[in-house]
């Protein structure tokens, strides 16, 4: 911590001397250009922009760093059919013409071991595991989204209470 | 009394090797291909003289199973399961040769689809 602002301060010092010089200049020798030192040495305009743009660049990336907005039940839909327009056996059946309540094996005549590449693409988009007992639940495309909505929530943890369990003095028993 | 009657139900029916139904069986079979789903990369960099693409490989492993899809029996199924298992892991471990990878040779059905009519049976010697 100290470190950083040891370094910012002397980045950020050229800038004061700029001020400094361009005062001083002003009133020693009005001809010079403002962006100079005492001893000669130029600070172009261009550097300090540079610099500040960089600060700036942190500084917004600093803001992004935060947990990412919440998962949506829009969210969630548009990935699953954009997953099944991607799967290249699908767009061989019918190119875009999947909504929610398409049937992977009667509709666009896949067979099982398609709908497991399915599976196995959602889970390399949502990033968890589907167990086989839920297969045979997946078949339509608006099962998949409804799983996948249960499965986040139950991810998705709610906020902790705050509670007085743990504090003697509130224990109703003991009253 | 002739003998099926005096036996107990228990011996009629043959012991399973791993899976006791159809679904339990349909569900090594969709775990097995997961597996070797999964593998693909992997398989990728290990076996990279080969210079298999993904689709390629995808398609390959669906052969692969699609070979044995007219397998009834359970036990037989399981059996290929297993086998299936020992291939993937020789696979996985590299103790597969870069040429010799099984993967490769798929040309034909190993398991026929047993003829139902009187002849068909006759011809094939059944």
């Amino acid at each position: 911590m100290l470190k950083t602002i040891f370094r910012n301060g002397c980045r950020l010092r050229p800038t004061f001397n700029i001020c400094l010089s361009t005062s001083l200049n002003n009133r020693l020798h009005t001809l010079s250009p403002s962006n100079t030192y005492q001893n000669g040495q130029v600070w172009p305009h261009v550097f300090v922009l540079r610099r500040t743009s960089i600060l700036d660049r942190h500084i917004k990336d600093a803001g992004q760093m935060r947990t990412p907005p919440p998962l949506t039940p829009r969210d969630i839909e548009s990935r699953v059919l954009r997953i099944c327009n991607e799967y290249d056996k699908i767009q061989e059946a019918q190119k875009n013409k999947i909504t929610l309540e398409t049937h992977f094996m009667n509709d666009l005549g896949l067979d099982s071991l398609d709908h497991v590449e399915i599976i196995v693409a959602l889970e390399n988009e949502f990033g968890f595991e589907i167990p086989d007992a839920d297969y045979d639940k997946l078949y339509t495309v608006k099962a998949v989204v409804d799983y996948l909505k249960n499965r986040m929530h139950v991810v998705e943890r709610p906020k902790p209470v705050v509670s007085s369990a743990s504090d003697p003095r509130y224990d109703e028993h003991h009253h | 009394m002739s003998l099926t009657t005096r036996l107990p139900q228990t011996l009629k029916q043959v012991r399973p090797v791993l899976s006791t139904d159809h679904a339990e069986a349909k569900r090594r079979v969709l775990n097995l291909y997961k597996i070797w789903l999964r593998q693909i990369p992997y398989l990728r960099v290990d076996y990279i003289k080969n210079n298999w693409t993904e689709t390629h490989l995808r398609n390959v492993i669906k052969e692969n199973f699609m070979r044995n899809k007219d397998v009834t029996d359970l036990r037989v199924i399981d059996l290929l399961i297993v086998r299936g298992q020992m291939d993937f892991v020789e696979t996985a471990e590299i103790w597969r040769q870069q040429h010799n990878t099984a993967l490769m040779d798929s040309k034909k059905d190993s398991y026929k689809k047993k003829s139902t009519s009187f002849l068909g049976r006759f011809y094939e010697g059944h």
